[in-house]
């Protein structure tokens, strides 16, 4: 949520320019243009506050309670953990058990019915007759089963119909629940209490035609308490809700009745065996939201029922004092939140309880840019931060969320000057927003419908190797005393406080390496394998055989045995007219064969001499190399016979040249 | 890499005066053919040294059957340049016209209506803002059949994006540098073809995330790669560059099909070693025969090969002599050129023209907005002219153009980031 910035007309700069009316339209298009780069400016890292605090909300990486400068955000306090042992943790869970919350105090809840009140009823009329019934609800977790439902009834009392308010009776009837039966089963969840209240009334106003309504119904039958003129009113209170939370406390309760009809109409009744059982539930869950009005208007225009609940610890007979109401301020926390939606006391409780505001300090928040110009946001009288509208209860927690959180702003306190707190905010230009962990997080492909290689934290297909890279999740550092209103002071220049050892958070192997000759980034399980040093490539070769081809002042011979000694020297790298030697004596050793197979024999005796010729080889090596060819020769017949044919067959061509020429 | 695709005439050889003549129908709103002397004045000799048979055949020409009009224009908010449209041509007849564009960093998915008119379906940006998306094109996943929208540009990262799922599901990198178009294998449609300022041209496959093979280095090309097309069957890859050169690189042989073979069964946790990409550093052809300047674009059509550069022209031929049959081998590396499509204006480079799936209709941007629809469903299609689509607004270099499979539809994106719909008088 991005401040709303309003412009500052009293901007010293503009104002000024403004004057010199001649240039007029030129000044205001410039500062048009300024404003324009202004808002660029603080455009983006707006745009991203405001995209992480949405996923802040959704998601958090952390808490901020957390963080030890909000300290006052943690509502909880750890005193209890340096005396907790864990031998005792039974007998405090029992102690705690045994006290639970409201009613620990107490041993019996007490309603005390002040009256029923029914605009429709005109006059006094004899009091109606209040069943108050208790269901216990256990929950399944499975859905599909019903749930058991057992009705515990608490008695019935006369309340008297549309009390005067100003000279009420003085006495008020009471009901008192014990505990007991609101024993929650080893405060295992699962139980949930009802508080049923139903009113019977006899039947008023002959102006208002409802046979339907009038008629029998069939649970007034069986259970036979109620005449043919009788209205049956209905209303539930959860007093304890699923998760064992007591919804109810103290206080004056304004219950809106709802008439019961037809109960057996009910679909919803679950089929119970016992008949009690099924009216019950067949009466009490007519609360439907399709045919209730809207809560305030059942309150004013529909029967209520007044009464008081107290969490008392002796029970009270039948009859008491009429208590006074509460005084205002009370009255209006507890009146207004009982309702016929019952569930909706538990939140207005806890609003009301967190009501305490700090003493109001507006923080002014001002826009540098260009150092001249500036722009001036609604002031804040809370130290909310304007970004994630986390609000930080104190100024230093701000200031010092605003540095660490925002940092692609720089925030400078100015001052506080009677009750204003001035906060200027300016680009940092020297954010660094590079990712420094580790790279293979980077190119690691996102999760996707039928990836085989996901990236190393995410794979699916089992372990992967990764690189050993060390991130610095928690660091306590030796802190300073937060020296009351300037906190930043303390700080070093990246916002964290300064001590003694500093070092990077991430260390460790934070390079991406590539193959040399794909280019394709290499994985952490490739990290081993080098295999890209060959001098030979396969490309080399092909093309090394291509251009030897291309020749024409060569015969084929020589341009097999120059491949064959090119590729030679090309794999083994040979470096230096001295391992020439060496070089041919391996050539002979990998190729000898293949030579006299291809009949290569007299081109490579060409090629010897040529190298003594160039004075690279001495007569030796020659010799040398001569006879070792020639020991390849005597082992192997076949080649003999090659050689032999080659030796015919030029021998005869030769002796052919030659009778021609002397003919 | 900001200066690229500017309208710099890049070392083109000028034609005199073509501005002033020609313009027939610059203010109707629907095409008209032109006539037959603009096609022949705008030819001038420098442009064209062979020109042969042209008095002969002008004589047959033919006023070509199909028209279109001009339906509506869009124009997409960020004012960059529009570098590439496509319609996935994998939807089906029934099925809604979908198309994607991209230029700046974004990546846009339309939908063209049957009454007419553009529809903004869904729009992507890249987090980097110096990111420049040049290509873009259509497959699908194998397992769901759902679409998949592949985009890249000049960062040289292809995205992978799912319309489904409205995410980006994959990236490659690798590349070193622009990624300049970008092809789906016609019948598998994992395997992505990416062609690139490097020098050369890459063959992933998008289903194991594996680089298959690369092809260039020593016989490859001498500079930027601009444009590739697989043939019908996706046996072979026609490349053409700045290096004025065409090559033709075979993806039947025995090494490139084991790799593709064993980029699908590599598993990548169980192996130490990265798969063995095949570096293919001999093309099968290559010419330079044809064109005189950076060859921008370039299609197969059947066994022929319609490729084009700054001069003026498309020209239609093929590799080897006419009475070849098989296409072949390096050392012969003659060229027959069958024909040149003729039009105006177009002598900047990266524009891009485009068929539709059943090769019958081509249409191409020039650079100050009129678009060339030629059509080749005729009898003799050398006989056949272009008409030309004009609209006073637009006014910009189009930089591609777009078919939808029936040809119904043409999509021209500009460099005033507009799309431009013209519907087919039928």
């Amino acid at each position: 949520m991005g401040p709303k910035k309003k412009e500052r007309d009293t901007d010293h700069s503009s104002s000024s320019k403004g004057g010199n009316t001649t240039n007029n339209g030129r000044v205001a298009d410039s500062v048009q243009a300024d404003h324009e780069l202004f808002l660029q400016a603080f455009e983006k890292p707006t745009q991203i506050y405001r995209y992480l605090r949405t996923r802040h909300f959704l998601s958090p990486i952390f808490l901020h309670r957390t963080l030890s400068y909000m300290n006052g955000r943690c509502t909880r306090n750890h005193q209890n953990r340096k005396t907790c042992k864990l031998v005792n943790l039974l007998d405090s869970k029992v102690q705690k058990n045994s006290q639970n919350d409201v009613n620990t105090r107490s041993k019996f809840m007490t309603l005390t019915f002040l009256g029923f009140y029914d605009p429709k009823v005109n006059g006094c009329r004899e009091p109606v007759k209040v069943e108050t019934l208790l269901l216990q609800i256990g929950h399944k977790k499975r859905k599909d089963v019903s749930s058991p439902i057992m009705q515990i009834s608490v008695g019935t009392t006369e309340v008297c119909i549309n009390p005067n308010e100003d000279s009420p009776p003085p006495k008020a009837p009471t009901v008192s629940i014990a505990t007991e039966d609101l024993s929650l089963r080893n405060g295992q969840q699962g139980n949930s209490y009802v508080l049923l209240l139903r009113v019977s009334a006899p039947i008023i106003s002959e102006s208002e035609p409802q046979p339907k309504r009038r008629r029998l119904s069939d649970a007034s039958l069986t259970t036979g308490m109620l005449e043919e003129t009788t209205r049956l009113f209905g209303a539930e209170l959860v007093v304890y809700d699923r998760h064992s939370r007591c919804l109810l406390i103290d206080g004056d309760y304004e219950l809106a009745m709802k008439e019961i009809t037809s109960p057996e109409s009910n679909g919803t009744s679950p089929g119970g065996s016992d008949k009690s059982l099924r009216l019950a539930n067949a009466s009490w869950s007519t609360v439907d939201s399709s045919h209730t009005a809207p809560p305030l208007n059942i309150l004013i225009h529909g029967p209520m029922l007044k009464f008081r609940l107290e969490w008392a610890n002796d029970p009270i007979s039948a009859l008491v004092d009429r208590p006074k109401p509460y005084v205002a301020s009370a009255s209006t926390q507890t009146t207004d939140k009982s309702s016929s939606s019952t569930s909706s006391s538990s939140s207005s409780v806890e609003k009301s309880q967190i009501n305490s505001v700090d003493e109001p300090t507006v923080v002014r928040y001002q826009f540098l840019y260009n150092a001249s110009r500036r722009q001036q946001t609604e002031t804040r009288s809370d130290f909310r931060c304007p970004w994630c509208s986390l609000h930080c209860l104190q100024l230093p927690a701000l200031l010092k969320h605003l540095r660490l959180c925002h940092s692609r702003f720089n925030f400078s306190h100015v001052g506080t000057e009677k009750g204003h707190v001035r906060i200027d905010i300016s680009v940092n230009d020297a954010y660094d927003g590079s990712y420094s962990g580790n790279p293979h997080d980077l190119i690691a492909q996102p999760l996707a419908l039928g990836a085989s290689s996901g990236g190393a934290a995410f794979g699916r297909q089992g372990p992967t190797r990764r690189t050993p890279i060390t991130a610095t999740l928690v660091w306590r550092p030796r802190r300073m005393r937060a020296s009351g209103q300037d906190p930043l002071q303390a700080e070093g220049d990246d916002g964290y406080e300064v001590c003694e050892t500093q070092r990077p958070f991430i260390t460790g192997h934070n390079r991406l390496y590539h193959h040399t000759s794909t280019c394709l980034p290499i994985q952490a399980k490739e990290l081993d394998v080098d295999s890209e040093n060959e001098t030979d490539p396969e490309w080399l070769r092909a093309k090394t055989c291509m251009m030897i081809d291309e020749f024409t002042d060569v015969n084929e011979g020589e341009k097999e045995l120059m491949k064959l000694w090119n590729l030679h020297v090309l794999k083994h790298n040979y470096v230096g007219d001295c391992q020439m030697g060496v070089a041919l004596q391996m050539f002979l050793d990998a190729h000898g064969q293949e030579l006299l197979k291809r009949n290569l024999y007299r081109n490579f005796i060409l090629h010897l001499s040529n190298l003594y010729d160039f004075g690279i080889i001495a007569p030796a090596t020659v010799l040398r190399t001569i006879s070792s060819l020639q020991l390849i020769l005597q082992r192997s017949p076949e080649h003999q016979e090659i050689l032999k044919q080659a030796w015919l067959g030029q021998l005869f061509s030769k002796q052919e040249v030659t009778t021609v020429t002397s003919t | 890499m900001t200066s690229k695709r500017p309208t710099e005439q890049a070392e083109a050889i000028d034609n005199a005066d073509l501005s002033g003549e020609d313009m027939e129908d610059t203010a109707s709103s629907i095409g008209s053919s032109s006539t037959l002397d603009t096609a022949s004045r705008s030819n001038t000799p420098t442009l064209k040294p062979k020109k042969r048979g042209k008095p002969g055949r002008k004589k047959g020409t033919k006023i070509p059957k199909i028209n279109y009009k001009f339906s509506s224009f869009i124009k997409e908010d960020h004012g960059q340049p529009l570098f590439g449209v496509q319609f996935n041509h994998l939807l089906r007849e029934g099925q809604p016209l979908v198309f994607a564009t991209v230029g700046s960093h974004r990546i846009s998915v339309y939908e063209c209506p049957e009454m007419g008119g553009i529809k903004l379906l869904q729009t992507y940006a890249d987090p980097d803002p110096e990111e420049n998306f040049y290509t873009c094109a259509w497959s699908y996943d194998e397992e769901s059949g759902k679409p998949i929208l592949a985009a890249a540009g000049s960062r040289g990262i292809v995205r992978i994006i799912s319309p489904a799922t409205m995410s980006s599901i994959k990236h490659y990198v690798g590349h070193g540098h622009a990624i300049n178009e970008l092809k789906f294998h016609p019948s598998d449609p994992n395997l992505l073809l990416s062609v690139s300022k490097d020098h050369a041209l890459r063959l992933w496959n998008i289903r194991t995330d594996q680089c298959i093979a690369i092809f260039g280095g020593v016989e490859g090309h001498r500079d930027e790669v601009l444009s590739a097309d697989f043939d019908l069957e996706g046996r072979r890859v026609i490349s053409c560059g700045m290096d004025h050169s065409l090559k033709l690189w075979r993806l039947d042989t025995d090494a490139i099909e084991k790799a593709i073979g064993d980029s699908y069964t590599f598993a990548p946790s169980k192996s130490s070693r990265p798969f063995a990409t095949v570096q293919e550093n001999f093309p099968n052809f290559s010419t330079r025969d044809i064109h005189r300047n950076y060859v921008d674009c370039v299609r197969w059509l059947g066994d022929f090969v319609l490729s084009k550069s700054c001069e003026n022209t498309i020209v239609c031929w093929r590799p080897g002599r006419l009475a070849n049959n098989g296409i072949r081998v390096m050392n012969n590396n003659a060229v027959t050129v069958l024909h040149r499509f003729d039009y105006r204006e177009c002598d900047i480079w990266f524009m891009r023209f485009s068929l539709d799936s059943w090769n019958k209709v081509m249409a191409l941007g020039n650079q100050v907005g009129k678009t060339f629809v030629w059509d080749l469903d005729t009898d003799d299609p050398m006989a056949s002219r272009h008409l030309v689509l004009t609209h006073p607004k637009c006014v910009t270099a189009i930089r591609q153009t777009a078919l939808s499979r029936n040809g119904h539809v043409l999509l021209c994106v500009c460099d005033d980031a507009t799309v431009w719909r013209w519907d087919r008088i039928l």
